[in-house]
Parts: structure tokens; sequence; C-alpha cells
């Protein structure tokens, strides 16, 4: 009979300043760093970073929620694999990522859309946010900025 | 196929397809279902390739690599659409990445369906292409005696 | 100090049969640096969720990539079934496991033909897709598709396997094993493969974990790593141990696939031994919430599938990690300090498949 291994699935949300601290205790612990990716969720996107163990197949999941543009720092110093990763989450989603270390300059898959994996609702609030900050640039009055 | 004139040689290109009809493609080259027995062969340069194959749909990408290809090949050439994604699109043509089949490059001459196209129906492409390439290299002999070049015979056509 | 340049590798290639583009740094003949140029197959598939409900994305997920094809479907209707706690029958686990793993002969038969192509043996490339052929005639004769079979449903599967079926199965599969044996030990115990592929390309153990590498590339330089061992189907009731090599050059991942197509056929001789009679399948109601995480094994490695459902009938996000998109940082490492004229072959033991890696 083959020995089976069944280890659940772990998710651990954290905060953006935590955010560092917890990759390097997954470094330090000797996991791998399997997979991470974006989805957007009612104005904000959500990260999920993903480890896993050689040994015991074990498989832990970092969720960090961050607004549309807020800037993440990068994992790739730490974890070199993580470039390809974040490249993708920032050219399809936008997510404002820095000091990746392989910087493709948001021409990974080279496309002709902007930030296609985002939705209309996403983008709109994008645009509005942007419309916000150059009216509080120019001090006029920008009516129809909804809060 | 009654005079088989010459041979005429593959390229295989594939634009943004799923694999499936290009393994399908080449198992058309290997023993079982033998499309070499008609004389064609598949080789890896354009310049000395006469039937062109097309597999998935076509993506910004893919545009400029395909058209060098295309111009590469001398003429006279035949290109074929293997897979219902060269054809139209496919499963994937509401994708925001996918423009179409490859007609939105190339003009294309035969068009040949299935998800992944099976062997039998790709064998009988080929045989229509290299037919319908027996009729085109007639119509170049012809207009190279006449000492035409290949603008005047279409701006000929053109006028009637 | 000689001169840098830069040289484009691909993406029309005789040797890889998918566009990918490689951008080589060179001095004097040996690679410095590797740099990959991806984007010429993404068609965007992820963003289909918004237009199909989810059990029609099953056929869309299917075409990801045609070599891989069922385990993507395999992968993805578990993942279902386990968000909506779905108890699939124990004979439409082994029936998955029975496809899975004539899937994974079939990948590594093709892999084993487009390496012998590519070192310049295209009577083996033959031989070996010949022999391949016959495990396509099985897959037809019990699925109705050679490379494309959509019978994974939600809650089961779509068709059975009866007895005659088997009978046909298990002698095929007895040929196919001897001949194998002829053409891997013919490509195995060759002077020119061994002097072409012994200690080049070499990633150490510590590399590939550091680097985030999985399936055969990672066993064969010594991580003991196979999703199989998670008891995921009917693999928890199978016994077979996950094969290992530690030099970590490209030989070493040639043994490590050859070895793994006997231990294939070995696994779906127990699984028809012990496959029990019953259902298919269950009939499902309702739509998916939550999100889910799910790990399988496909020929080429580990591969992920992320769900994120609110309860209506369209998903609200589908991920799809593919073993080749985690290599990718292991294959720009291993490039380095190797000759120009290697590149081929070498990017060809990785067992590449961009279509799962742009999807």
């Amino acid at each position: 009979m083959a020995e089976v291994i069944c280890p659940e699935n772990k998710m651990l949300e954290i905060s953006l300043d935590q955010f560092l601290m917890e990759v390097m205790r997954k470094k330090q612990a000797g996991l791998r760093l399997d997979q991470a990716c974006a989805a957007y969720a009612d104005g904000k996107y959500e990260l999920s970073y993903s480890f896993s163990d050689d040994d015991a197949y074990q498989f832990e999941n970092l969720r960090v929620v961050v607004g549309l543009k807020e800037e993440v720092p990068s994992i790739s110093h730490i974890y070199p694999a993580a470039s390809f990763y974040e490249n993708e989450m920032r050219e399809l989603f936008g997510v404002q990522i820095e000091m990746i270390g392989i910087d493709y300059k948001d021409h990974l898959y080279r496309m002709e859309e902007v930030m296609p994996m985002l939705p209309t609702a996403g983008k709109k609030l994008l645009e509005e946010m942007e419309t916000e900050v150059k009216s509080e640039d120019t001090g006029v009055e920008v009516d129809g900025g909804e809060q | 196929m009654a005079n088989v004139k010459k041979s005429p040689w593959l390229i295989h290109y594939d634009g943004s397809s799923c694999n499936g009809c290009d393994i399908e493609v080449l198992a058309c080259m290997t023993p079982v279902y033998d499309a070499e027995r008609l004389g064609v062969e598949n080789t890896g340069d354009p310049m000395q390739a006469d039937i062109l194959l097309i597999t998935g749909g076509i993506n910004s990408q893919a545009v400029p690599v395909v058209k060098q290809i295309y111009d590469q090949m001398p003429r006279p050439k035949v290109v074929v659409a293997v897979g219902v994604c060269a054809c139209t699109g496919g499963i994937f043509k509401e994708c925001y990445n996918v423009l179409g089949g490859a007609d939105v490059v190339v003009p294309v001459d035969i068009y040949v369906p299935g998800c992944a196209a099976r062997p039998q129906s790709i064998i009988d492409g080929i045989i229509q292409a290299r037919d319908l390439f027996q009729k085109r290299s007639k119509e170049h002999d012809a207009l190279v005696k006449a000492g035409k070049t290949y603008d005047e015979y279409k701006e000929e056509e053109a006028n009637g | 100090m000689g001169k840098r340049s830069v040289v484009p590798f691909g993406p029309q290639h005789p040797v890889l049969p998918e566009p990918v583009h490689l951008d080589l740094v060179i001095e004097d003949e040996k690679v410095i640096e590797a740099i990959p140029n991806i984007g010429f197959i993404h068609r965007g598939l992820e963003g289909l969720t918004e237009k199909r409900d989810f059990k029609q994305m099953t056929y869309v997920i299917e075409r990801t990539c045609g070599i891989c094809s069922f385990g993507h479907g395999m992968g993805y209707v578990e993942t279902l079934e386990k968000m909506m706690n779905v108890e699939v029958p124990s004979r439409a686990k082994y029936l998955r496991t029975i496809w899975a793993e004539m899937a994974r002969i079939h990948s590594h038969l093709l892999w084993l033909g487009l390496m012998a192509d590519a070192f310049g043996f295209e009577s083996l490339f033959y031989q070996a897709w010949r022999v391949r052929e016959r495990v396509l005639d099985l897959q037809e004769m019990t699925t109705g598709g050679r490379i494309i079979f959509s019978v994974n449903q939600l809650g089961g599967v779509l068709r059975d396997i009866d007895s005659e079926q088997e009978k046909v199965i298990l002698d095929t599969l007895k040929d196919v094993q001897k001949d194998i044996k002829t053409i891997a030990d013919s490509f195995l115990m060759d002077y020119s493969v061994e002097s072409r592929l012994k200690g080049v390309g070499i990633l150490t153990k510590e590399q590939a974990h550091d680097l985030g590498c999985c399936g055969p590339f990672a066993r064969a330089s010594g991580l003991n790593y196979d999703m199989r061992k998670l008891g995921y189907e009917a693999y928890g009731e199978l016994d077979f141990e996950p094969i290992i090599s530690r030099e970590g050059d490209s030989f070493a991942r040639c043994e490590c696939r050859i070895n793994e197509l006997y231990q294939s056929i070995d696994l779906i001789r127990q699984a028809f031994s012990k496959m029990p009679s019953g259902d298919i399948a269950v009939s499902v109601k309702g739509n998916p919430t939550g999100e889910y995480f799910n790990r399988i094994e496909q020929p080429r490695g580990e591969a992920i599938y992320y769900i994120k459902a609110n309860g209506s009938k369209k998903l609200d996000r589908f991920r799809l990690r593919t073993p080749t998109f985690a290599n990718l940082a292991g294959l720009c490492e291993m490039l380095k300090n190797c000759e120009y004229s290697d590149v081929g072959v070498l990017a060809l033991t990785i067992d590449p498949c961009i279509s799962c890696t742009e999807r």
C-alpha cells in the first residue's frame, strides 16, 4: 500500500506591512515558491502567494489585500523565480509591483490591450481616482466624482 | 492524381494554437498515416517550401511572423488552414487577444475543420493543396513563357 | 575577453514545435545569458470566465494544451468537486487514473520522438511515434477522441471501459512495453547521445529548489517531489515511488522520463486489477462558492488550479499555473555556460509546453 500524504490548504491573511517579513519567514523555513496570482474583488486587488514543502507536501498561502494604486514590494530578491509571476500580475491586472528583478516593463506578453483581466468596474474606478488626483493638482473643481 | 509534375514541400507554423492540431500534422508525417508517400516533405525553411500549413488562431504578436514566412515563400504557393481555430478562431474567438483565423493575415486557399483535426482530414487537405499547386504551377509556367511578370498578369486580370 | 553579441532563437525553428523566442547573449560560442520572450500563444483564456458558465469552461480549459489535455480537464473538475463537496464514485476515480496514465505515456513518447529528431535520429522519431499511435488507438477506442477526449464531467466521467476493451488494452500494453524497451535502449546506450548529453546543462538540487522547478526536471536533480503522492483520484490505493536521479544533467532527465514510461504501464495494470464496479457519475446541482487551490501531477510536473466563485453560474476568477511556467527560471539558469549549438537540445530536455505556459 502506498503511503498517502494529505496536507490541508492553509491560508493566512496579512497586511502589506507584514508582507515582506512573512515571506522571509517562509524562506527561512526552507519552503519554495509555488505560484503567485492576483484577483479583483470590490475595488481592491487580492494577491495570493503560495509556498510548499518538499518533504511533507504542505501548501501554505499568504493573502494580501491592496488598493488599486498601492505600491507592493517585489519578492524576487528573496525568491528569484517570482519575477515571471509578478510581471504577469502587473501586465494583466495593473498591480503596482516595484523593483522586480527581471523587469519586462509591461512587455511580457506584448498585447495590444492594457490590463485586460481587470473588469470594467475596476477600470472605471481607476479612471475616477486619476481624475480626482488631477483635480487636486490643478485646484479645479470636478463634478461627478463619486465617493 | 494522374500526372504528378513536382513534389511540393510543406512548412508548418503554429500561430497561437493549443498544440493539438500541430501534433496531428506531425503525426501525418509518421509511419501510420504517412503523407510522405504523396511526395511531400516537412521542411523548416520557408524559402524551400511550397505549401504553408497554419494551425491555431492569430494574435497580435503572430501577425508579423506569419506575414514574413508567407512573403519568404517563392511563388506559386498554397496556404492551408488546419483546425477550426485557424479557420475562424474556434473556441477562443471571443478571447481578448485573438484576432481571428488565419485569413486575417494571409489569403487562405483550403480550410480543414476539426478540433483537433484528424490526420485523415489533414491528408485530404494536403492532396487538394497539391492539386491546386499543380494548377498554379502550369499558370506560372505560361506566364514565364509569355515573358510577363506576376504584377503585369494581376493587372491584366483585374482589368478583364 | 571576447566580444558579446545577442542572437535571436525562434519563434520559427525546426527543432521546437512551438513558437518561443529566446534572446541569447553569446561570447565566443558560449551562452552567457538567456532571456525568454513569450507571448506568441497568449490567447487570454482565463478571461473567458466572464462569458462562459462554469460547466462550459471545462471544454475551454481542456483546449489549453493538446498534449496535457486530459490532465487539465481532470484538475479543473476535481477542484469544483472539492469546493462543492461532491463524492465521486470509486469506479470513476479509477477510470480517470487509467486515462491520466495513458496520457502520460503518449506525452513521454511524443517527447522522446522530438528529442531524437533534434539529434538527427529521424528513424527513431518515426519509431517512437509509431508506438505512440497504438496508445492513441486505445484512447480512441475508449473515449472517441485521439488527443482531446472530453470525458470529464462534474461528478464523474462520461464513458465506461467494459471487460472486452480492458482485455484489448492489457494486450496492447504488453507489445508497447517491448517496443519501448527496444527504442529506449538504442537511444540511451548510443555513444553520440551520451557524449552530447552527459555532464551538460547541470542543475544542482539547491538551484532546482530555489528556482521552484517541478516535474521530471526537478526529480532528475534529486528533489523528491511527485504530486501523485497526495493520493488524489485512485493514486492513494496504488503502489509506486517517485523516480529520482542524482546527477541533474540532461542525460538524467532523459532517463527519468523513460523510466516513468514503464512505471505508468505498471500503474495501469494495478488500476485494472483493483477497479471496483459501480456507477460512473453522480448528478450535481447548484453552483460553487468560496475558493480552493488544487494540485495534480501532469506529465511535465505540478499544475495548480485556483478557482474563486460567488454562487452564480459564472466564476469570479480561474487561475492555472502550469509546470513549464515554473520551469522557465530553471531553463534560463541551466543555459548559462553551455555551447551555442546545444541550446535547442537543452531546451527540449525540459519538455517545454509553451501553449500551457501562456494560456
